[in-house]
């Protein structure tokens, strides 16, 4: 067993954990939260999953841990990337797809044109880039069973509450394309770790919740 | 390191045969796409709000029905009442006429 494993979290309500466990994952549809086109959406550290749990799932803010116990749930993904493909475009050699297309689309467009493509962000280009691959019949991004990226601050105003920018805090996704990828997924068990995440996330988006 | 260099050439290289017809196409189809991706999270902006309206409406319908329901009760109370005070008073004066009698 010398499998290669990439492990994700996915924070979800507590009646949802084991419709998942047991039926699998839904795909989210293509939209601004789910920026990397349609697919299974993780993270890559813990802290953005209970931080989800907190503003994402239960959408108000949670004083108590108890309360985070009973109403929610963490997903722990294991993800075969031994026998999959995956591309990390934080990662210079996968941003080079990105700063490829957007080079050809400078050279062919207004710097108008250009700056609102930039605007519309990562999801606007992977639907170009899915066009493309259509009409030329060449797999340029879903040849890959996995996609990860660093979710960009800008994206929204919901930050990631960590105070101050002295080494940024970058929060990572993974997007699963193909759930043939996934091995396991089994649920994450609350313990003093977790409530110490909780106690940090608190503290945090007390000092600077934005 | 994920990213595998050889296959990223790979992909960089077919990046570099697009045309600008097949690039302007991908782009008129996003911009398409993206303009419904737009429209679809304005409508569920609108149907959460209407959603919330609804509860709102509910609830003050159910508190105004409630607070009906009890003026009902509260006007069933006193016209018991006033029939009982009447019961009461015709019950004194058929008391006072049998004294009378006796």
């Amino acid at each position: 067993m010398n499998e290669k494993t990439l492990e994700g979290y996915h924070a979800t309500s507590k009646e949802n954990i084991q419709t998942i466990i047991k039926n699998g994952f839904i795909e989210s549809k293509a939209n601004r939260g789910h920026w990397l086109g349609k697919g299974i959406y993780l993270f890559e550290n813990l802290y953005y999953a209970i931080e989800w749990e907190i503003i994402g799932v239960i959408k108000h803010n949670i004083t108590n841990y108890d309360e985070i116990k009973q109403k929610c749930g963490i997903l722990i993904v294991d993800l075969d990337i031994d026998n999959y493909n995956i591309i990390d475009f934080s990662e210079p050699q996968g941003y080079a797809i990105f700063e490829r297309l957007l080079q050809l689309i400078k050279a062919n467009y207004s710097k108008e044109k250009y700056e609102d493509i930039l605007n519309k962000g990562y999801t606007y280009i992977i639907k170009v880039l899915e066009d493309l691959e259509k009409q030329n019949n060449v797999k340029y991004i879903s040849r890959y069973d996995i996609i990860c990226a660093v979710y960009p601050k800008y994206f929204t105003k919901q930050k990631t509450h960590l105070p101050g920018d002295f080494i940024p805090c970058v929060q990572k996704q993974i997007c699963i394309k193909n759930r043939k990828a996934i091995k396991n997924v089994y649920e994450l068990e609350h313990s003093d770790m977790t409530k110490g995440i909780f106690d940090l996330i608190k503290n945090n988006r007390g000092e600077k919740n934005d | 390191m994920i990213n595998n260099p050889k296959d990223i050439a790979e992909i960089l290289e077919e990046l570099d045969k697009i045309t600008f017809e097949q690039l302007d196409k991908a782009i008129k189809n996003a911009d398409k796409e993206y303009e419904q991706m737009q429209y679809d999270y304005q409508e569920e902006i609108y149907n959460i709000q209407s959603a919330i309206t609804t509860i709102e409406t509910n609830s003050y319908n159910t508190i105004e029905s409630q607070q009906i329901e009890v003026s009902e009760i509260s006007d069933m109370i006193s016209v018991k009442e006033n029939f009982i005070s009447e019961e009461e008073g015709e019950n004194k004066i058929w008391m006072k006429e049998l004294v009378l009698v006796a």
